[in-house]
């Protein structure tokens, strides 16, 4: 779920250990970096950090990006910081990393980041079906206007890398991870192409021909010309 | 021109079904339309599902529109025309401005449903060039063709221009060309009436009744405002023409059997979803709305509750007289119905109607299961896309349907239970 | 004098981004005298949506309306649907203000 912008943005901040851009509402990922393994599991702590800045927002309100929370964990530690009415980042830091210096980092890149939410909200608003989100988020009262969007809201995470899996798969966890209303992607493939469920369940065992027919099932459902696999 | 819809709509209070000037309709949401046209596109691509849609809804509004300048004596084209388009905002489609003459023209086309809805879901985040108003395209071609005395299928429309490339406007071209000449076939109230078995009672229905009377009650004042928008409970909504969803689902499920037959469990599971995606959104939202919390008050968390105010809203919707025959709160719910606005479309029009598409009401019953269940109601209500998502990868109800009205059988009756 | 209302505000459950929102009235109980205060030139009743256990006002300029469920006092900031989606949490964040400063009777 690597976005390479994203990623070219922290990677160069060097106490960074992980950080994550987050729907404010859901904890849902939109952006995912981490350098090495990690000790906890992004997505439980998206969501848990989450529901922590809808708490506090409901004590103290919320009105302009601001720093939400810092957590001090013996292995880590975790900045939480909001960049838009709907967005937060999280930050995790070396343990040692003193706070100063990490407040540091983030002040210099928080404004990239935040123009890189509207390629990255996509990514979650794609994938909801429908009802807005009822975020516990007092609205921003005078919110930055938000850049043009792109001419091709390209999907913006990368596809798996597994060296072990085959294209077929490769193409669908792509699909996967990337379609609006994912969980029915799946079906949209097999009406468009005519190929079973049951093939697509295990798209190792796709032809060429096959392998190109769902190609272009992903495209169109994704809505781009070009697919960066 | 404003329409008065509640003038020529006649409910068929047994049955828990409306109809417009003899044609059936309903109301469903902007998220269930755009996901059943693309459902419509995924199984014949763009443009081939583009035609289906647009001769559905050519055929669906012909048969609305006669028959609504009959009844209400419109006779000059310049009344008709003017008919056409309020009754097209009325049922929150958008404004229609019909400048055409006996051999077609342009229609332009401000706040269409389809185009709209499409631009507010996915205008951030998609790009499509492909029009997305077919209902309002086939719609304009009919209303022509009524207002000058023209067989259905004479003029076919074309959308030539939609919002959704990012256009300032939508325009529609109606022409002699390429068009074929039309069957407007359609349920009407007398033929349900002599096909459904008749009305029975489920369970709780002194608790259901008072709710659809109330909501039919609120429902009544509810119509497009002079866009053609209509919001009710804070939904986006539409009052369609069933027959629309219904030949567009017929004729595209008799090109894929026949063209692509491996795609037809994936196109009814895609109608499942549709229907699952109604339930969940529509009645859920409404259930968390204020007009739900003034009128029978806010949910309480109790799933037999939630289960009792979906059923109502399918019945004030239109669906059909669903009906409780069982609940197990977490385990089972049984849901019958003498027959829905689909089932009775197949057995009434499909050529083969054991075969006929369904969904709602199969795909309603998980829905209401996920609502009633995997939905925390207190202290509020979190009814969002991110949550339905969550719920559909971990999806822990299975439905069957065991009874098809549509295949011949005396009832529709669906099997909800936990996996 | 005192805001009748609370000061939370939070996006509502809506089936579109960024268009309800929520607020509650500090005491249900004055749900009918938030309603006839709120009533001014600048917010006017609606009156064919005003049944069922809500009362429902406009701001005609923009179309906005606030829901109020009489019963519980929740208030529900309903902006127009057609309100450009990169203004509503501003658009909402006004309409707030604009409540918060009706006061109580």
């Amino acid at each position: 779920m690597t976005n390479p912008d994203f990623a070219a943005l922290v990677r160069g901040i060097e106490p960074l250990r992980a950080c994550f851009i987050v729907e404010a509402a859901s904890g849902a990922l939109h952006r995912e970096f981490t350098r090495g393994p990690m000790p906890v599991e992004p997505a439980a702590v998206a969501r848990a950090v989450a529901g922590l800045a809808r708490a506090q927002t409901d004590i103290v309100g919320l009105a302009e990006p601001a720093t939400l929370c810092t957590l001090e964990w013996p292995s880590v530690r975790v900045i939480v910081r909001s960049v838009s009415a709907s967005a937060l980042v999280i930050f995790f830091f070396e343990a040692d990393t003193k706070l100063g210096v990490a407040r540091m980092h983030i002040t210099n890149i928080v404004d990239e980041l935040d123009a890189l939410l509207p390629s990255t909200r996509p990514q979650t608003m794609r994938a909801m079906p429908s009802v807005a989100a009822p975020a516990d988020v007092e609205p921003s009262p005078a919110p930055e206007p938000e850049p043009e969007p792109a001419p091709e809201p390209a999907p913006a995470t990368s596809p798996s890398t597994d060296p072990s899996s085959s294209r077929g798969q490769r193409l669908l966890a792509y699909l996967d991870e990337n379609a609006p209303d994912t969980h029915a992607a799946l079906l949209r493939v097999s009406l468009q192409t005519g190929l079973p469920l049951s093939l697509l369940k295990s798209p190792e065992k796709l032809s060429g021909d096959e392998f190109e027919q769902v190609t272009a099932s992903v495209r169109r459902i994704l809505g781009v010309e070009q697919l960066p696999l | 021109m404003n329409f008065d819809i509640d003038a020529a709509r006649l409910h068929l209070a047994e049955h828990e079904m409306d109809f417009l000037a003899g044609s059936p309709v309903v109301a469903h949401c902007h998220h269930f339309n755009l996901f059943w046209d693309q459902t419509m596109d995924d199984a014949l691509g763009e443009e081939a599902g583009r035609r289906v849609r647009t001769v559905a809804a050519h055929k669906s509004s012909y048969r609305l529109l006669q028959s609504l300048a009959d009844e209400v004596g419109a006779t000059t084209p310049v009344e008709r025309l003017r008919l056409a388009g309020g009754v097209f905002s009325a049922m929150g489609h958008g404004k229609l401005h019909l400048a055409v003459g006996r051999n077609g023209g342009l229609v332009r086309g401000e706040q269409l449903h389809y185009g709209f809805g499409w631009r507010e879901k996915y205008g951030g985040t998609l790009t499509r060039s492909a029009p997305a108003d077919a209902f309002a395209t086939g719609f304009s071609a009919a209303a022509t063709e009524v207002a000058y005395g023209l067989d259905p299928g004479s003029l076919a429309g074309n959308e030539e221009r939609c919002i959704v490339d990012g256009s300032a406007g939508c325009n529609i071209r109606v022409s002699a060309n390429g068009a074929e000449p039309l069957l407007p076939l359609g349920v009407d109230p007398q033929s349900a009436r002599d096909v459904l078995p008749p009305p029975f009672d489920g369970l709780y229905e002194d608790q259901i009744g008072p709710v659809v009377s109330g909501l039919r009650d609120f429902l009544s004042g509810v119509a497009g405002d002079e866009r053609g928008v209509i919001e009710a409970f804070g939904v986006l909504v539409t009052a369609h023409l069933a027959d629309y969803y219904n030949h567009a689902a017929n004729d595209v499920l008799e090109i894929i059997a026949r063209d692509k037959p491996h795609g037809v469990e994936a196109f009814r599971g895609l109608l499942l979803e549709a229907g699952q995606s109604c339930a969940f959104h529509t009645f859920g939202g409404v259930l968390a709305s204020p007009e739900w919390e003034g009128m029978v008050g806010a949910p309480t968390g109790d799933p037999l509750e939630v289960v009792i105010g979906c059923v109502s809203l399918a019945r004030a919707f239109g669906f059909g007289r669903w009906a409780i025959e069982e609940f197990e709160p977490g385990k089972r719910l049984v849901m019958t119905s003498p027959g829905t606005y689909e089932s009775l479309f197949s057995r009434l029009i499909s050529a083969d109607a054991a075969q006929g598409p369904g969904g709602i009401f199969v795909g309603a019953g998980i829905g209401i299961m996920q609502l009633a269940h995997d939905v925390t109601w207190v202290p509020r209500p979190s009814i969002d896309g991110a949550l339905y998502l969550e719920l559909a990868r971990t999806n822990p109800w299975h439905v069957e349907q065991d009874s098809s009205f549509a295949g011949g059988d005396v009832l529709d009756r669906i099997v909800v239970t936990r996996r | 004098m005192m805001s009748m209302l609370s000061p939370r505000f939070a996006r509502d459950v809506g089936c579109r981004a960024d268009l309800m929102w929520r607020c509650d009235l500090e005491d249900p109980s004055r749900s009918s005298a938030f309603v006839d205060t709120a009533t001014t030139d600048e917010f006017v009743a609606v009156p064919e949506a005003t049944r069922m256990g809500v009362a429902v006002f406009e701001e005609p300029v923009s179309g906005h309306r606030v829901v109020v469920v009489l019963r519980t006092g929740r208030v529900q900031v309903r902006l127009d649907a057609l309100t450009p989606a990169d203004t509503r949490a501003r658009e909402a964040q006004r309409v707030f203000e604009r409540l918060q400063s009706v006061e109580a009777p």
